[in-house]
């Protein structure tokens, strides 16, 4: 082993060592780690620019600009503060019935958005809903947060993770929804009655604070109803094309990036309201990340991992199926998916460049170990983090333990259902 | 002109004062902002009164301000007893708010030190570097204006002295 290889293989672990913890930024590591991959020689600036395999992946970058501009726009219509509110006044205050439908329209919501900006928009609502009916509202962010883990990892679109995953597989919009929209659905159901074990002694309802739900007036959340039906239209286009991007020949990125540009141009919105969702710090920690990873590459570090994986793993594809999707799960729960997935896709890659048709389903189960694993924590997934931050703000605190408590069951009965699923549908 | 000049003194509340403590000092004095000390006595910041807004309304309409329309005058009045009473401490830490910390300029400094200073932190107060404790004096955006009307005043016209009388009172609000 090179001095070289070492370097940079002590960049790589100091790197994911200060993003687990988070004594720093992690754009911030993420650029350091870049910056002290090309000092080293690791990598070189055609390789950080233009080279597909060890570069940075302009796919997932621009995917993500593309969307984050259409949902930024979007959002400012009051769809989601409408769709809620509608949904409480429908269950008329019942709150399990309540939670059911924002658990529902959470999941749904990620299919298309990514978790972090659902959760901020769904949280809110659900504590104006709850401060009406007098019901705790712990239950109800919990419950919403991790149906926004579950939703987002039935789409491409709808996890970070999976945007990844897409670009280093080459697989469409609609090998996701064809191989992990059913499995979703399933675990939707079940995490419904897990809802219902976990959190009904904390939902009573309460018959005279019903009229304060019923007083509430969700049309009046619709603050541009000229912006809301631009802003579906746009997304229904774009969404029409991730499904038909095979027969368009269009990619996902260049998708959403015409989708964002229409939207601006037919809302002449000004530039600070465009961008104001847009989290640069998140797409350079994407580019750093990448860089990072892509040095292992060029080193050829992950190609040695991969041989290695190749001979232990030999035909029995199943058994690596099962090891990934569980070893995703728990290492998600723990550190950052971006990064954990980012590291693992061209491994994943190689793996199914040696194993064909038979290895394909790695990248199922490296999906959804590492989606539904950001569950098993409090610091599991971004999302869980925000949500944490919104209820300490509005005072209701969830402790770490608190939500793991949950994390843990919801974890470990979605990944355990996933297993059966990979098995019946890919290995039988 | 100094700073010295047009420094006052100011009412300034400890970090332990609630929000509501301070709600009724900016509602009844009419300012615009009001001064934090710390432990010491120091000032360490100065706190709007729109920060001190955020901690009476609920954090889920800041959050998301279209969902304040979709009470009807009922409810909307109902929603203010339920916000959690928060401290100007908590509201200083509080990463959300805009709190920001004192300006301080030297007692010598000219009127267009403060003033270009004051721009370039968007300050509504500074304090005049010196005095700790209840003597420390405070230069006010108010007081910082009326100045600059007065002083260009009397370079646009030089042999009109007194026409500025006007401007001279100034505003010890901050």
């Amino acid at each position: 082993m090179s001095v070289q290889i070492i370097l940079a293989l002590i960049v790589f672990a100091g790197a994911y060592v200060l993003i687990a913890t988070e004594w720093v930024p992690r754009m911030t590591v993420a650029l350091v780690g870049a910056g002290l991959m090309i000092v080293i020689g690791a990598t070189d600036d055609h390789g950080v620019f233009f080279s597909e395999k060890t570069g940075v992946d302009w796919n997932v970058i621009f995917l993500l600009l593309g969307m984050m501009i259409i949902v930024g726009i979007l959002q400012q219509s009051g769809v989601f503060e409408f769709l809620a509110i509608w949904a409480a006044k429908l269950a008329k205050g019942r709150p399990f019935v309540i939670m059911v439908m924002l658990v529902v329209i959470t999941a749904l919501l990620s299919a298309f958005l990514d978790n972090v900006t659902t959760v901020l928009l769904i949280a809110p609502v659900t504590l104006l809903i709850c401060e009406r009916l007098a019901v705790p509202v712990v239950p109800f962010l919990i419950a919403e947060v991790m149906a926004s883990n579950i939703g987002g990892t039935s789409t491409l679109i709808g996890d970070p993770p999976n945007i990844i995953i897409a670009s280093r597989g080459g697989l469409s919009f609609n090998d996701f929804l064809i191989n992990l929209a059913p499995i979703v659905l399933i675990l939707l159901v079940v995490y419904i009655g897990l809802c219902w074990l976990m959190f009904r002694t904390q939902l009573r309802f309460n018959p005279e604070r019903v009229e304060r739900v019923m007083a509430l007036n969700p049309r009046e959340a619709i603050r541009d109803v000229s912006l809301l039906i631009k802003s579906l239209v746009v997304i229904g286009l774009v969404l029409s094309g991730f499904i038909l991007h095979s027969v368009l020949g269009v990619g996902p990125a260049i998708i959403a990036l015409l989708g964002a540009g229409v939207l601006v141009l037919i809302t002449r919105l000004e530039p600070r309201k465009i961008f104001a969702d847009v989290e640069w710090e998140t797409l350079l920690f994407f580019v750093g990340l990448f860089i990072m990873v892509g040095s292992l590459v060029n080193l050829g570090v992950i190609e040695y991992v991969g041989k290695v994986a190749i001979e232990a793993i030999g035909d029995n594809y199943f058994g690596a199926a099962t090891g990934l999707l569980f070893g995703s799960a728990v290492v998600s729960g723990i550190v950052d998916n971006i990064p954990y997935v980012a590291t693992l896709a061209p491994l994943t890659s190689d793996l199914v460049q040696a194993g064909g048709a038979a290895a394909h389903p790695l990248w199922w189960s490296l999906a959804l170990g590492a989606d539904l694993g950001g569950n098993l924590t409090a610091i599991g997934a971004s999302a869980n983090v925000v949500v944490l931050g919104i209820a300490k703000r509005a005072g209701h605190p969830i402790s770490f333990w608190t939500f793991t408590k949950y994390g843990l069951i919801v974890t470990a009965i979605t990944i355990s259902l996933c297993l059966p699923y990979i098995w019946l549908r890919y290995f039988m | 002109m100094r700073v010295s000049e047009i420094a006052i003194s100011l009412p300034v509340v400890d970090r332990g004062m609630s929000a509501l403590a301070a709600a009724q000092i900016i509602a009844r004095d009419s300012r615009a902002s009001i001064v934090v000390a710390d432990a010491r006595g120091k000032p360490e910041a100065v706190i709007s009164a729109v920060d001190v807004l955020r901690a009476l309304v609920p954090s889920y309409l800041l959050d998301d301000v279209s969902l304040a329309a979709v009470f009807d005058e009922k409810g909307a009045d109902e929603v203010w007893a339920g916000v959690p009473p928060q401290t100007i401490g908590e509201l200083i830490d509080d990463e959300e708010s805009r709190v920001l910390g004192i300006l301080e300029v030297e007692s010598t400094a000219t009127l267009l030190d403060v003033a270009a200073q004051m721009c370039q932190e968007r300050a509504l107060v500074a304090v005049v570097k010196g005095v700790v404790n209840e003597k420390s004096k405070f230069v006010t955006l108010p007081a910082v204006l009326d100045a600059v009307l007065h002083t260009r005043h009397r370079a646009s016209a030089p042999n009109d002295a007194g026409d500025g009388d006007d401007t001279k009172q100034q505003d010890a609000r901050t």
